[in-house]
């Protein structure tokens, strides 16, 4: 195990440093440079100077290692738009809000998933399943930021139930419509994944047996056919962080959560450059942990998995 | 229900391509004295902040993501399938190189890369003035931006296509008929195209109707972010953007297009699961 994990974690490096060159070479080969404003044009000493202070008349290879030491060392420099503030401080203050909506994402996406599935497999081809497999159906077709703006325009706007965004914390009333706007898609392709294979489990010979032994249906269910039921969730998994990282871009914009999502957006419109690099890598980085993580826990949940 | 989706596909397409006679108004005439007008006989969505047609500006995004998810496919399938055939069949170095590339493409979500790349096209190509590539540019500022798009949407998406024709082809190289085929005197070339491309067809069509949504889903969430269409040729998520602003006090102009948008994905699937039920016999239902 410990062996597998060591391979794992080398064979995550090429993929970051390959990450890196495509952001790098695409932000760099991206005509304009961050300087190019119209609103108060600077004299052309002074973009030179900035150039210089920047690095940016240094031959792209030496740039290229010059980020990325710095990098390693935590420092990812300064935006060139918010120029008094280091890149890694504004990560630093933004990240956190990611990180708690992005779990609550994944929370409802089990929360709400798991039953669903569970429902639409035991009660396969009745009016549960219809309604399951059409709730299934909606998660797949509606992308987050459409069900985020109907979220915001039934419950905010006509209901007055909530407000119509900000971020006040995770146990505030503000975090359900992110939270159900990220995490409904992720709760259906669960519920998928899950009715498919709890379906399979329940023809399973030992399920007969618990029942001719005579065990209550829903603990036959939840003792035996849950746990193993179950493994294939971590193959989606990989595609369930996918989906609330880039959700994340979308739905923090719609509901003006201060997270990094939102901040990937305002980047890429702004063009502000480092920032875009930082956040590109980061993202690479939490999606490669992720599924490194949740390959482990494969290996955990299922004694079948031997990993040489 | 396939027939229910098929039927509103229908609709859509051929709204969107007939949407120059069929659109009550230009999108992008603007008439300033009625923003953000209710739904009356001369506007029959209403209009939004800058006096355009709801209505019309709906028609002709719809000819807009039409396009994008068609050509996509298109593109996406012409280039993956030949690939991934040949890696599948011929293996080697091409089949290896192949494979590591799809891996760390993989691991990369497809809408950052998408994202990334289109970040890259909106300001590298309205620079490009001479050369050999300088139609690229005229052929995207006519098609309002979709050009640049499709071409970024393809360049991931070719992979994932990829892969599967390899997979299915390494699944049927060995099989029975291949080996007649050959000692019979086939060359090699007439076996992947005569015998194997036509074995290969059911899943990548079924894939297909899977990958249109994707990238329309995915031009929708580019032109949310400023990425996607040039306004002011409209383009659903455009139109969602625009419209977010005002969610508060003028919500109609976010639900039109992104109930128009659900509907077009919902029938999509529709249909795409119709087509797999009929075609794969072994899929559970």
């Amino acid at each position: 195990m410990g062996a597998y994990l060591v391979r794992r974690l080398l064979l995550a490096v090429p993929t970051m440093v390959i990450v890196y060159t495509l952001a790098f070479v695409l932000i760099h080969a991206t005509p304009g440079g961050p300087w190019d404003n119209a609103e108060k044009p600077l004299a052309p000493q002074v973009i030179a100077n900035l150039k210089a202070k920047y690095h940016m008349d240094a031959p792209l290879w030496t740039q290229y290692a010059l980020y990325l030491g710095n990098a390693l060392h935590g420092s990812l420099g300064p935006s060139y738009v918010n120029t008094s503030q280091d890149v890694s401080d504004i990560i630093a203050a933004f990240f956190p809000v990611s990180m708690q909506l992005g779990a609550a994402a994944m929370l409802f996406a089990i929360v709400v998933g798991i039953p669903l599935g569970t429902l639409a497999a035991v009660y396969r081809n009745t009016v549960v399943d219809y309604a399951a497999t059409g709730i299934v159906v909606l998660g797949i077709s509606i992308p987050n930021y459409v069900m985020a703006t109907l979220l915001v325009t039934i419950f905010a706007v006509v209901l007055h139930w909530v407000p119509t965004g900000g971020w006040r914390g995770l146990l505030d009333v503000r975090v359900l419509i992110p939270m159900t706007a990220i995490g409904f898609r992720p709760a259906t392709t669960l519920a998928r994944y899950l009715r498919t294979s709890l379906l399979e489990v329940l023809h399973q010979d030992y399920i007969r047996t618990a029942r001719a032994k005579g065990l209550a249906g829903a603990r036959v269910i939840v003792r035996h056919a849950l746990r193993n039921a179950l493994t294939p969730i971590a193959t989606v998994s990989g595609i369930l962080v996918a989906d609330v990282v880039t959700g994340s871009f979308f739905v923090e914009t719609i509901t003006r959560v201060p997270g990094i999502g939102r901040y990937f957006v305002t980047a890429t419109t702004g063009r502000d450059y480092p920032v875009l690099l930082a956040l590109a890598l980061l993202f690479a980085i939490i999606i490669i942990t992720m599924n490194i993580l949740v390959d482990l826990s494969y290996a955990l949940l299922d004694p079948q998995v031997r990993y040489g | 229900m396939a027939v229910v989706g098929a039927a509103f596909l229908a609709v859509v397409a051929l709204t969107g391509a007939a949407a120059q006679t069929l659109s009550p108004y230009r999108y992008d005439k603007q008439d300033l004295l009625t923003t953000y007008g209710s739904p009356d006989a001369r506007h029959l969505a209403g209009t939004d902040a800058l006096g355009r047609d709801l209505l019309s500006r709906l028609i002709y995004g719809a000819r807009v993501s039409m396009s994008v998810g068609l050509a996509s496919a298109a593109i996406v399938l012409s280039v993956g399938v030949p690939t991934g055939l040949a890696a599948g069949y011929f293996g080697g170095t091409f089949d290896l190189l192949l494979m590591r590339v799809v891996d760390i493409v993989y691991a990369i979500p497809y809408l950052l890369l998408v994202v990334l790349l289109q970040t890259f096209f909106t300001a590298f190509l309205p620079s490009i003035r001479s050369g050999p590539l300088v139609w690229l540019h005229s052929l995207n500022q006519a098609t309002g931006g979709v050009a640049a798009i499709i071409l970024a949407l393809s360049l991931v998406g070719w992979l994932d296509v990829a892969r599967v024709a390899r997979g299915q082809t390494l699944m049927l190289r060995h099989r029975e008929f291949v080996q007649a085929a050959k000692s019979l005197g086939a060359s090699e070339g007439h076996v992947v195209v005569t015998h194997l491309l036509p074995n290969i067809v059911a899943p990548l069509i079924i894939m297909t109707t899977l990958l249109v949504p994707t990238f329309i889903i995915a031009e929708a969430g580019l032109s949310f972010l400023g990425l996607g269409v040039q306004p002011p040729t409209p383009s659903w998520g455009l139109m969602i953007a625009e419209g977010v602003d005002a969610i508060e006090s003028y919500p109609r102009l976010v639900i039109a297009p992104a109930l128009v948008l659900a509907a077009t994905l919902l029938s999509l699937n529709f249909v795409g699961d119709g087509l797999r039920d009929a075609l794969d016999p072994s899929s559970d239902r």
